[in-house]
């Protein structure tokens, strides 16, 4: 196994291949990953090193613009100058955190005061609490069905299918036929595959099977509940929103003929209730 | 349309006006709506009230918090007419002071009072049950104020990349890692700091696949995290203690309030969870229950009370609906 840098050892969060990313002209990836070899605890010493996708979307509508997820906090660093360069001078109207957990609204304080006219939308119960410095006017409520449009396009609010946190949404691009699916569909990569910044589509095969070999399932509970029924409800929501690309907090969007492939192995997955590569974390255990 | 936002598919006009009515801050429809709102101080901005420092076991145990309405909070059902206490807490002893828990922003002023009067010189330790902005959302006040603090690291992440230090700049936070010490508290391990008696466990009943509870033994308290909040408070002056076995929520009440948090409940089965939550009460001399939200639970008759009272209402939560499967049916 190659020597890590030092750089990479010693950080938890990371910025690498080439982020942000124009996936569409009007739909861009921003964010890095995080790192295994930088965290505390025994996962520092894991072999072999991890990198989780610790991802945010912007969708660049015709009059409004909405990013998706805030970016982990410890990105920011990185992010803030990425969010420009994609905005081109634009400026940001709407905030979505799919949930409350840190990683996915840790930077919901930073962007509204960075961007003083945006407003956060979706299930924004807790923020106030989080963020007492940001006025209640700017943390509005939607919820599933609700729309924003933004010009070309609906944003629809979803409720969750897989939760993470009881206050996880997902989200619908209608103009693209996009899914936002927070910690659903995410994926953990190997350090040495070096494919941060990669979409599916763009990896070997082999890649690809590693890639999605290693779903990241936050959930509790899993093993708990039938699965079948969960897996019958969102092809359900296949039938009312058809996709085309896939974005979750946790994985580079899945587009293309990959698609339906990988949402088929994933099901299968879950159906079948393993719970897969154990979540990123280290464990207390 | 209301901001480019359509509400006209879900929401009946009356309950869409009150919300918006209470996010305006429209003091009128807002006294329809709810009698106090978190919006009453006046301001724009979310209120908290009762800023304050309990002595649970007098130079032993602290509650540090705020009260808030229990509106808008995630882990509760949203009809709830009740005042909520946010909890973090102070463990000292002559020489020692642990943190359990830092609380959320809004209790801030709770934990600068804390930091000014608990600590003096002792060596201050501190843990967190979850990697959550209610259990860390001020560890980085924590960690920039007292001087050499030590992290007790039974949890997840690259915790320390990612807190609010106020003492550091954005790009030192990144190299917060190699400054703060870190000591681990794993599951299943005790510890003793001076007179104190620390044991980490896997919390039993958690929505996070990692969360702690702690139990101190010369104490008897266990800090369950997220578990055991639902016990509220009346108003915002009341206690945030219940001492008492009486007057006890319903158990259909409290599994509904379970589930708002623990969604993964409904209709699911998990006899094995029910049995160890069980024995872990029936091995621990547990005489208080100290969650990071609602009520602390004290007194051994209390504690038994609402530990048969939560076995029951565990039992009732996999029976509720399952929601979501529901929702696209």
């Amino acid at each position: 196994m190659p020597e890590l840098l030092n750089d990479v050892i010693q950080r938890a969060y990371i910025v690498r291949g080439g982020l942000p990313r124009m996936v569409l002209p009007d739909f861009a990836w921003v964010g890095g990953c995080s790192n295994s070899a930088g965290w505390p605890g025994p996962a520092a010493k894991r072999r072999p090193v991890t990198h989780e996708p610790c991802l945010a979307y912007l969708i660049l509508g015709a009059t409004r613009t909405l990013m998706v997820d805030t970016g982990h906090f410890a990105h920011w660093y990185s992010l803030e100058g990425q969010l420009e360069s994609v905005l081109q001078g634009r400026t940001l109207d709407y905030v979505f955190p799919t949930h409350q957990e840190i990683p996915h609204s840790g930077n919901l304080g930073r962007l509204l005061q960075k961007y003083p006219k945006a407003i956060a939308v979706g299930d924004v119960r807790d923020y106030h609490l989080f963020h007492p410095e940001v006025d209640l006017d700017r943390l509005v409520p939607m919820k599933h069905g609700e729309r924003l449009d933004l010009g070309d396009r609906e944003f629809v609010v979803l409720d969750a299918i897989w939760k993470d946190l009881s206050g996880s949404m997902w989200a619908y691009d209608t103009k693209r036929r996009l899914l936002f699916t927070a910690d659903g569909f995410g994926y953990i990569h190997l350090h040495d595959a070096n494919v941060c910044g990669t979409m599916l589509h763009e990896m070997s095969a082999e890649q690809v099977k590693q890639a999605t070999d290693r779903p990241a399932m936050p959930f509790n509970g899993m093993q708990q509940r039938n699965q079948a029924a969960r897996v019958a409800a969102f092809r359900a929501l296949m039938a009312r929103y058809p996709l085309e690309i896939i974005a979750g907090g946790h994985t580079a969007p899945i587009m293309g003929p990959i698609l339906q492939p990988t949402i088929e192995k994933l099901l299968a997955t879950i159906a079948e209730n393993k719970t897969g590569a154990a979540y990123l974390q280290s464990s207390p255990r | 349309m209301s901001r480019g936002i359509d509400r006209r598919r879900i929401m009946g006009g009356a309950s869409a006006a009150a919300i918006m009515a209470l996010l305006r801050g429209d003091p009128a429809v807002a006294s329809v709506a709810r009698p106090r709102s978190a919006l009453e101080s006046g301001g724009r901005r979310a209120f908290a009230a009762n800023q304050t420092i309990t002595a649970l076991v007098p130079d032993r145990l602290y509650r540090v918090g705020c009260m808030v309405r229990a509106e808008r909070l995630s882990w509760l059902p949203g009809d709830l007419d009740a005042w909520e206490p946010l909890n973090s807490y102070v463990l000292t002893d002559q020489d020692h002071c642990v943190f359990v828990d830092l609380g959320m922003p809004i209790a801030r002023p709770a934990m600068e009072s804390a930091l000014a009067t608990l600590v003096g010189s002792r060596k201050v330790w501190l843990h967190y049950t979850r990697n959550e902005y209610d259990c860390i959302g001020n560890l980085g006040l924590v960690l920039g104020t007292c001087r050499n603090p030590t992290l007790l690291f039974g949890s997840a992440g690259g915790i320390l990349e990612w807190i609010n230090d106020p003492a550091v700049s954005i790009m030192e936070v990144r190299d917060f890692l190699g400054r703060i010490p870190i000591e681990e508290a794993r599951n299943d391990t005790a510890r003793s700091l001076g007179d104190l008696r620390l044991r980490w466990l896997e919390a039993v009943a958690k929505q996070m696949l990692i969360t702690q509870w702690v139990y101190e033994e010369t104490t008897g308290c266990l800090f369950t995290s997220d578990f055991f909040g639902f016990r509220h408070a009346r108003d915002d002056a009341s206690a945030p203690v219940i001492d008492s076995a009486k007057y006890l929520p319903s158990v259909d009440v409290v599994a509904r309030e379970i589930v708002a948090r623990m969604n993964w409940m409904r209709e699911a089965q998990y006899p094995a969870m029910i049995e160890r939550f069980e024995s872990i009460f029936q091995q621990l001399d547990v005489r208080m229950i100290a969650p990071v939200h609602g009520c602390v639970i004290r007194g051994r008759e209390a504690v038994a009370a609402h530990v048969k009272l939560a076995v029951k209402a565990l039992r009732a939560a996999s029976a509720l609906p399952d929601e979501e499967r529901m929702r696209y049916a």
